[in-house]
């Protein structure tokens, strides 16, 4: 029964490839001397040979299969969650080439080793169809990150940031496991199919306990109210690659199992969660985006501004249907959030690279006048801010919200839809304040520190993410039907 | 070229957007810069003349009795929820393209007292023209919703940049308002997609489709209306919602106050008479007298506002809220002399108001200010200046023989016939008209000339005659002739008139037999997949209501 064949080596080579090049950049950090350079061409070429084994095997998840004995899904929404995870961490490679050091990371090829055990992790949680698999990713993708949060060793934000991440993440796994076997108690299984076939017979309390237990992970991951205290401090604190690498790998991978666990192995106690899950949204839209109001460090605006967005998705869970429902609506969506987020980190790096030991090198005086000092960086970020709001000509945004918000109107959530609304006209607000910043307001005295000279790196994410936030917007078809096709068989 | 096929209006819509990255991109092909902005300021005014000329062209080729979509267009943007690219052009939209294309131009010229980041400014007002054209001619709901919101950007810019002292917090205020009213516009726009899609089987956004084939319950149609008129009502702006436009047009640089007041508030009627009556008569019908009264307040408010006002950019501004007020009686009026009177006054206001808004700035770049204390006996000093102000003051007090008078005259006409005492109480805002303007006329130009203040004011110059100049020729063609105007308006104002009949009969007609009483869902309540197609005959099966 138990025989792992090539097949599953190959639908999982992303996983394996990451995995071992962890392992790899490890081994050939020692011959590499103190350069970061050649460590970021490694990481790349992982990357890419990576991303060309997902492209290869295609065809197999196109037909919707399971490998190693049913524990890990191979479908096209795990193809798409995979393919998102690598692009984001890829993004992160860039952003962060020739700038580690600056933040306080001297020591590059661990850093590059855990990054690449995160997106290992970030993978598997994503798409595991086994409770325990999913655990042992979501704790791989954890544990990497705990230390790469701390990876800027000299800094006292850094660690602070490490220890609070690790204190309340390692509470939210331990929860999410107990309620784990709680299930497996009730249902003697943790697959996730097996699961739900069981709950439609045994619908009890103690199922409603462990779904609570799990949910409660999850919201923890995901970042979203009652459970997002932490990811303020630890977006502040941590160094900006990793910060922004937290807000769009994480946070897909995060997604995406919730909506698989939820969908599918809770698919038959949607009443109960569907409950909870609108309160958990509706209290996430509005408190993220009222607080973000009041910040004036951009690294914790955007960690409101993630929150808030991770409110926004969670409307979308509510919405399933058989078309043009959320789960489409939330794969698009993930895909312009991680263009819009990382973009805006990038811009953030640039910034605050020459000063991250600074405490206030993210404060919002440090973009007046940004426009005339460097006009690339400047149209960027305004790019980013007015997608973030949904305000064209940041049409990908728009967009996202399109879906989003016509699939909850279509499921009845009306008022849902309105609280959603009235939450991205406040969040206009803060986006356009950055603008304010940048283009309305005088230099005054920011012109004193000095800017990232942007890499070639820095500069080609940039102007990705910025054809990205206009094109995807522009056409949007083809991205939105490969994610409407990737529920279908979900 | 072949006029059938040639795409004139994509190319009315999409050549300033052109413009304007050409503009954002010329540094690489001139590097030495581009100094005192010559070249920008040429190339964009070749730009705006092109489109203007283009225009210009399609009036010609305009068919006045032809009631339907001229020079349509249509190709699939978004098949999969039924979004296509759907421009056209009637009687209801043509004038105020014209009135667009036709002000663009006289800002272009006009932005000659904007000193820094010229090309910037000018590459907005290219965008800003995009957007206000597309809005104008979009007639697929979401295509209309992006180029609703493209106009916001452009203007926030335009305002925060280049604006007065306050800026910051006009421009905010501008485009906080204008979002909140659309994006409920837009939830409401999906509310009323899904429904249709409920009883049609298929998605579409395409206005005629939705218009006619999609069946509301009152309750529904009232919610509806009343988000779509909260959008329109922002931007208008209605009486209680008009704060920000004060704010907005005092910190514009005067190119942004003139198209603020020529056409972006527009957009808010035209996007009432266009959407929201077509879509919900019967709640248009139930909230006309409502409407009415804020419009009726907003005439007497405004004109008091504008009668206390010392600056004189706000004392312009104020009266815009007076005189929209007039359109907004005009279209809730909702008979065929007062639509078209409201519709001619939409194109009177763009033109005196924008002329206000220049000659305001005229006075502004030479002395700094804008309060009326500082400024008196003008007229002895810049006679030319004196006379033009003489001329745009008429107009927009609306004497018999310019164009405010024509305009004004049909709406109170028209909307006598619905609404006689508000028609009575509004009338007075005519005479406070009259009152507020000519005092500012008088306090300005009359009186004694203070030597060590003004002493020095030049008359205005050849570039500011010809910004002038044609909107000088509108002003007396329009109230002497109006004729070619009103003549292209009528036929679609009629067929107008019958399709909302129409539609108001057949929502009566659905409402008495399939849905005797249905509520509007607006709890949360969870749904299993339901399938695709779902009965015509049936629709509400599904929306339990929860209390």
């Amino acid at each position: 029964m138990t025989t792992v064949g090539l097949k599953d080596i190959a639908l999982s080579s992303p996983v394996l490839l990451i995995g071992g090049g962890s392992l790899l950049m490890l081994l050939v950090d020692v011959f590499m001397g103190k350069r970061e350079w050649p460590r970021a061409f490694l990481a790349m070429a992982i990357l890419l040979v990576a991303l060309i084994s997902l492209g290869v095997f295609y065809p197999p998840f196109q037909a919707g299969v399971m490998a190693f004995n049913g524990f890990v899904y191979a479908d096209v929404f795990s193809w798409l969650i995979t393919l998102l995870v690598l692009f984001g961490t890829m993004l992160t490679v860039l952003i962060g080439m020739n700038v580690l050091e600056q933040e306080g990371i001297e020591s590059p090829g661990e850093y590059y080793s855990l990054l690449f055990m995160a997106t290992a992790g970030a993978i598997v949680f994503a798409t595991a169809a086994e409770l325990v698999t999913l655990f042992i990713g979501l704790e791989t993708m954890s544990m990497a990150l705990y230390c790469l949060c701390g990876a800027a060793l000299r800094s006292r934000r850094s660690s602070e940031s490490a220890l609070k991440y690790f204190l309340l993440g390692s509470f939210s796994s331990a929860i999410m496991l107990y309620g784990i076997a709680l299930l497996y108690g009730i249902t003697g299984t943790t697959l996730i199919e097996p699961i739900a076939e069981a709950l439609s017979r045994t619908d009890t309390v103690l199922a409603h306990c462990s779904l609570a237990l799990i949910l409660i992970g999850f919201v923890f991951k995901i970042g979203a109210v009652p459970f997002h205290f932490w990811a303020p401090d630890v977006y502040e604190g941590a160094p900006t690659p990793v910060t922004a690498f937290m807000a769009c790998v994480i946070k897909t991978s995060a997604v995406g199992a919730a909506l698989r666990v939820l969908w599918v192995g809770f698919g038959g106690q949607v009443l109960f969660w569907s409950g909870t899950i609108w309160y958990v949204a509706v209290l996430t839209m509005i408190l993220a985006n009222l607080v973000a109001l009041r910040q004036r460090s951009l690294k914790r605006m955007l960690a409101y501004s993630s929150i808030a967005h991770a409110g926004y998705m969670m409307m979308g869970f509510l919405s399933r249907g058989t078309q043009y429902d959320g789960g489409a609506a939330i794969l698009y969506y993930l895909v312009v959030y991680t263009i819009l987020t990382v973009g805006a980190f990038s811009v953030v790096l640039a910034v605050t690279a020459k000063h991250s030991a600074n405490p206030h090198s993210d404060d919002i005086s440090r973009f007046y006048g940004l426009a005339e000092r460097n006009p690339f960086l400047a149209l960027s970020m305004a790019v980013f801010m007015l997608g973030l709001a949904g305000i064209p000509p940041g049409m990908a945004g728009l967009l996202g919200k399109f879906y989003l918000f016509s699939a909850a109107v279509k499921a009845n959530y009306v008022g849902l839809a309105i609280v959603g609304v009235l939450c991205s006209a406040v969040s206009a607000y803060y986006y356009l304040r950055v603008i304010v910043a940048m283009y309305f307001r005088e230099s005054d005295g920011a012109e004193k520190f000095e800017l990232l000279e942007p890499s070639v790196a820095l500069g080609s994410v940039l102007t990705l993410c910025v054809i990205g936030a206009v094109f995807l917007g522009i056409f949007p078809s083809a991205l939105y039907e490969s994610a409407a096709a990737a529920m279908v068989h979900f | 070229m072949n006029f059938d096929t040639f795409p004139f209006l994509s190319s009315l819509v999409f050549l300033p957007l052109v413009g304007a990255l050409v503009l954002y991109l010329l540094p690489f092909f001139r590097p030495d810069h581009d100094e005192h902005g010559t070249l920008s300021r040429g190339f964009a005014l070749f730009v705006s003349l092109v489109v203007f000329a283009i225009s210009l062209l399609m009036l010609t080729h305009f068919d006045a009795a032809d009631s339907g979509y001229q020079f349509s267009e249509r190709a699939d943007w978004i098949p999969y929820f039924g979004i296509s690219y759907f421009v056209g052009l009637d009687g209801i939209s043509v004038w105020l393209v014209l009135l667009t294309t036709f002000l663009m131009p006289l800002v272009v010229i006009a932005s000659a007292s904007v000193h820094k980041k010229i090309r910037g400014y000018l590459a907005s007002m290219l965008v800003l023209e995009t957007a206000m054209i597309g809005t104008l001619v979009a007639l697929d709901v979401f295509l209309f919703y992006v180029f609703w919101e493209l106009m916001l950007a452009p203007m926030y810019f335009i305002i925060g940049i280049w604006g007065g002292k306050r800026r910051i917090y006009a421009t905010l205020k501008f485009v906080l308002y204008t979002v909140v009213g659309s994006l409920l516009m837009l939830v409401a726009i999906f509310y009323v997609v899904w429904r249709f899609y409920e009883q049609q089987g298929h998605l579409t956004f395409l206005l005629d489709e939705l218009q006619m084939y999609t069946n509301l319950t009152r309750k529904e149609e009232l919610w509806m209306f009343a988000a779509f008129a909260l959008a329109f009502g922002i931007k208008v702006p209605l009486f209680p919602f008009h704060t920000w436009l004060p704010d907005a047009h005092v910190e514009a640089p005067t190119g942004g106050s003139v198209v603020l007041a020529g056409v972006l508030l527009k957009m808010g009627l035209y996007g009432y008479i266009r959407f929201a009556y077509p879509l919900f008569p019967r709640a248009a019908d139930a909230f006309a007298p409502y409407i009415a009264t804020l419009a009726v307040i907003g005439i007497v408010y405004g004109a008091l506002v504008a009668w206390a006002q010392s600056d004189i950019k706000k004392l312009v501004a104020y009266s815009s809220v007076s005189h929209l007020g007039y359109c907004v009686l005009g279209f809730v009026a909702f008979n065929a002399v007062a639509t078209s009177g409201a519709m001619y006054q939409m194109l009177n206001h763009g033109i005196s108001t924008g002329a206000l808004f220049l000659l305001v700035g005229v006075l502004y770049d030479r002395k700094h200010t804008r309060l009326m204390a500082d400024y008196g006996g003008l007229a002895a000093k810049v006679p030319l200046f004196a006379f033009l102000f003489l001329v745009f003051t008429l107009s927009s007090i609306a004497l018999p023989l310019t164009n405010g008078f024509i305009g004004e005259f049909l709406i109170l006409t028209g909307s006598f016939k619905t609404f006689p005492v508000l028609t009575v109480i509004g009338t007075t805002g005519v005479v406070l008209g009259a009152v507020y303007m000519l005092t500012l006329y008088m306090k300005t130009m009359y009186g004694e000339l203070d030597e060590g203040k003004n002493g020095d004011l030049t008359d205005v110059n050849g570039r500011e005659l010809a910004t002038f100049l044609p909107l000088l020729v509108m002003v007396f063609w329009m109230g002497i002739y109006p004729q070619p105007f009103l003549s292209r308006m009528e036929p679609t104002l009629n067929a107008y008139f019958s399709a909302v009949a129409e539609r108001r009969a057949a929502l009566n007609v659905y409402e008495n037999d399939v849905a005797p009483s249905q509520d509007i869902v607006l709890e949360r309540e969870h749904q299993q997949a339901r399938p695709v197609r779902e009965s015509a005959a049936q629709p509400n099966l599904n929306r339990a209501v929860e209390g």
